[in-house]
């Protein structure tokens, strides 16, 4: 870990309240307003928008524009891409207190990478994984019962 | 059915997308890794949104378009960066867990905004949920 952890759990927290508030307004948007594709793009755009003068203008932060920095987050763009196209359609097609704990089994999926490409940089540990599976299992009754 | 397989298309890519980020985060600071990523992602679903569905680029009204900008600027901006410096600090298996409650704030604004029914599965699951974000986050006994 780096720094104080609970500023980084803080963090954590706010990502997921803030995706929280925004899985309910993709809901409203796509439902009503636009196509799942367009708004993946409006929404991806405007990101974009707001987060490239502050990226090229931070200069505290270690940055530089080698080949695996490109190779890396190019990759985690393409993927996010799909996700987020993924993400806005499932939204479309069903209820959001079905849909996003499904999201919830990324956790689960991160681990094993962790473990299978990233040991060299992240220990996972027992509890990590109780945390995790806990987690997967809620996910697994939630969506069999709905499915009922 | 078709919800369910687009969320777990979801849950997969995502995933693989948190390795490459941290497997990045050891080049680059957050701020500037979601920038680039942000950037391939525009440009792949920017191209197939044009391609596919130009007719309803062209007829976007402003109310739309502003929703949708207010969705990027809480998902793809704050959050994005919230949680790349989250596993920067913390490491991808103990922010990503996290990170991942946001289903919990999901259902609760549904339920509060929306009108959407809250069951019992969906209460059970999701407390779950909450203690194993507690075995993630909490420290080991000394």
């Amino acid at each position: 870990m780096i720094g104080n952890p609970i500023f980084g759990y803080g963090l954590s927290f706010s990502a997921a309240l803030l995706w929280g508030g925004a899985m309910v307004l993709v809901k409203e948007g796509v439902t009503d307003l636009a196509p799942p594709l367009v708004g993946s793009a409006i929404a991806i755009f405007a990101g974009t928008f707001i987060l490239l003068p502050l990226g090229l203008t931070n200069t505290r932060a270690k940055f530089h524009l080698s080949r695996k920095v490109l190779i890396f987050f190019g990759i985690a763009g393409l993927m996010s891409a799909v996700g987020t196209v993924a993400s806005f359609w499932a939204l479309k097609e069903a209820p959001v207190a079905v849909v996003t704990p499904i999201f919830s089994i990324t956790p689960l999926f991160v681990l094993i990478l962790t473990h299978l490409f990233l040991q060299h940089l992240e220990r996972v540990t027992f509890r990590i994984v109780l945390g995790a599976l806990l987690m997967v299992a809620g996910v697994v009754i939630i969506t069999v019962f709905e499915a009922l | 059915m078709l919800g369910v397989a687009l969320a777990l298309i979801y849950a997969t890519t995502w995933s693989i997308g948190l390795i490459f980020t941290r497997l990045g985060l050891q080049y680059a600071g957050a701020l500037q890794g979601s920038v680039i990523a942000l950037i391939f992602s525009l440009i792949l679903v920017g191209i197939a949104a044009f391609i596919m569905e130009f007719d309803a680029l062209l007829s976007l009204s402003l109310v739309a378009f502003l929703w949708f900008v207010l969705i990027g600027f809480m998902e793809k901006a704050l959050a994005r960066y919230a949680n790349y410096e989250a596993i920067r600090r913390l490491g991808v298996s103990r922010a990503s867990p996290i990170g991942a409650l946001f289903p919990v704030f999901a259902t609760l604004f549904a339920v509060i905004f929306t009108g959407e029914d809250i069951t019992i599965p969906i209460v059970v699951g999701l407390a779950l949920m909450v203690v194993g974000t507690f075995l993630l986050t909490s420290r080991r006994p000394q």
